[in-house]
């Protein structure tokens, strides 16, 4: 089967605003982009203030935008992650949602391998290495559609990391840890070499190839016309405020 | 906080590991809000935000048998309807037990 690859990128509310037309129009894509600043989503249902620390991202100079996908809030470094997105009709994916979570993050698992990192699958939506969360994903679906978009931490900054997410201490009690600090990783960490974003994407591409051809293209006019509608919305306070 | 009016809040770590959180206002004894949140998946995802405005003005008990019926139509991952309802029901039992009472 042929996918169509986008290498389409922006800042947080252009970007979600492509995953969310991508899912919206639903041609078979797989797409790799930065955050370019760098930035954090929060989940679809998050609470902001359970799931971001706005006093550090004040500090920081770091906006945060509401996904349209389930799941926790996330830090896209600009210089430490790379974020991919699967998008396509729903009959090309397993049924349930954790299913399909699990099947379209394959593709980090084995982006990993490439870069001779040994990962696993934990919970529903997580990489691991060393029980370490390297990955997460996260899936939104219309009735004909589905949308999954997900990290690779390749050399993301950890303290920035911990300093702008939030997460409840029942989550951090059950994983035995006290900060989000000592229950994330990248393959820098785990390689002990810095990993270049090039590196990175390289080992996305090949990784992600396990759903068949992904050949360079890029948005078509009815797709950028709902990009377009859609930034004023994740933009939008009314949105990302919305919990 | 006066009879049968409030804030409730419960937050609740699920058995597939993620994290919800279940806030309503009572004010004299029904729904004046209700909000479902946390790190989970729900599809249709505008479901949750349909039924939060349905229950408005709800009493406890019809309030729970209406999220109830109404989460059949809705799938959710990481959290289980059961757990989630389990939460909702111990949140309200003081304004159930003061319905049942009073009837």
């Amino acid at each position: 089967m042929r996918w169509r690859l986008l290498l389409i990128e922006g800042d947080a509310a252009f970007n979600m605003a492509v995953d969310e037309a991508l899912m919206v129009i639903g041609t078979p894509t797989v797409r790799f982009y930065r955050f370019r600043p760098s930035a954090v989503t929060i989940g679809r249902f998050q609470r902001v203030s359970d799931s971001v620390n706005l006093e550090a991202l004040s500090e920081l100079g770091i906006k945060f935008v509401r996904r349209p996908t389930g799941g926790g809030s996330v830090f896209h470094d600009e210089l430490g992650e790379i974020t991919y997105s699967v998008a396509g009709p729903r009959e090309l994916f397993p049924v349930s949602i954790e299913g399909s979570l699990r099947w379209i993050a394959k593709g980090v698992i084995k982006a990993l391998d490439e870069l001779g990192v040994k990962a696993e699958l934990s919970g529903i939506n997580d990489v691991v290495v060393n029980g370490r969360k390297i990955s997460g994903s996260a899936q939104a679906r219309t009735k004909h559609n589905l949308m999954q978009h997900g990290t690779l931490m390749y050399a993301t900054d950890l303290e920035k990391l911990s300093k702008v997410l939030r997460a409840p201490k029942e989550k951090l009690a059950d994983k035995g840890v006290t900060s989000i600090y000592e229950r994330v990783t990248t393959a820098s960490l785990v390689l002990s070499r810095r990993i270049s974003y090039e590196e990175a994407l390289e080992a996305m591409i090949k990784g992600f190839s396990f759903l068949g051809e992904l050949e360079e293209g890029e948005l078509t006019d009815s797709e950028l016309e709902v990009v377009r509608r859609l930034v004023s919305k994740y933009e939008s306070r009314e949105w990302n405020f919305r919990y | 906080m006066s009879r049968g009016s409030g804030t409730l809040d419960i937050r609740r770590r699920s058995r597939q590991g993620k994290t919800f959180r279940v806030s309503l206002e009572l004010r004299e004894g029904r729904v004046v809000s209700f909000t479902l949140s946390g790190d989970f998946f729900a599809y249709p995802a505008e479901s949750l935000d349909e039924i939060g405005e349905e229950v408005a003005g709800l009493e406890p008990s019809e309030f729970i048998k209406v999220v109830e019926s109404r989460l059949k139509e809705v799938e959710l991952a990481g959290v289980d309807k059961k757990e989630l309802m389990e939460a909702i029901k111990e949140l309200l039992s003081p304004f159930l037990g003061s319905h049942r009472r009073r009837t």
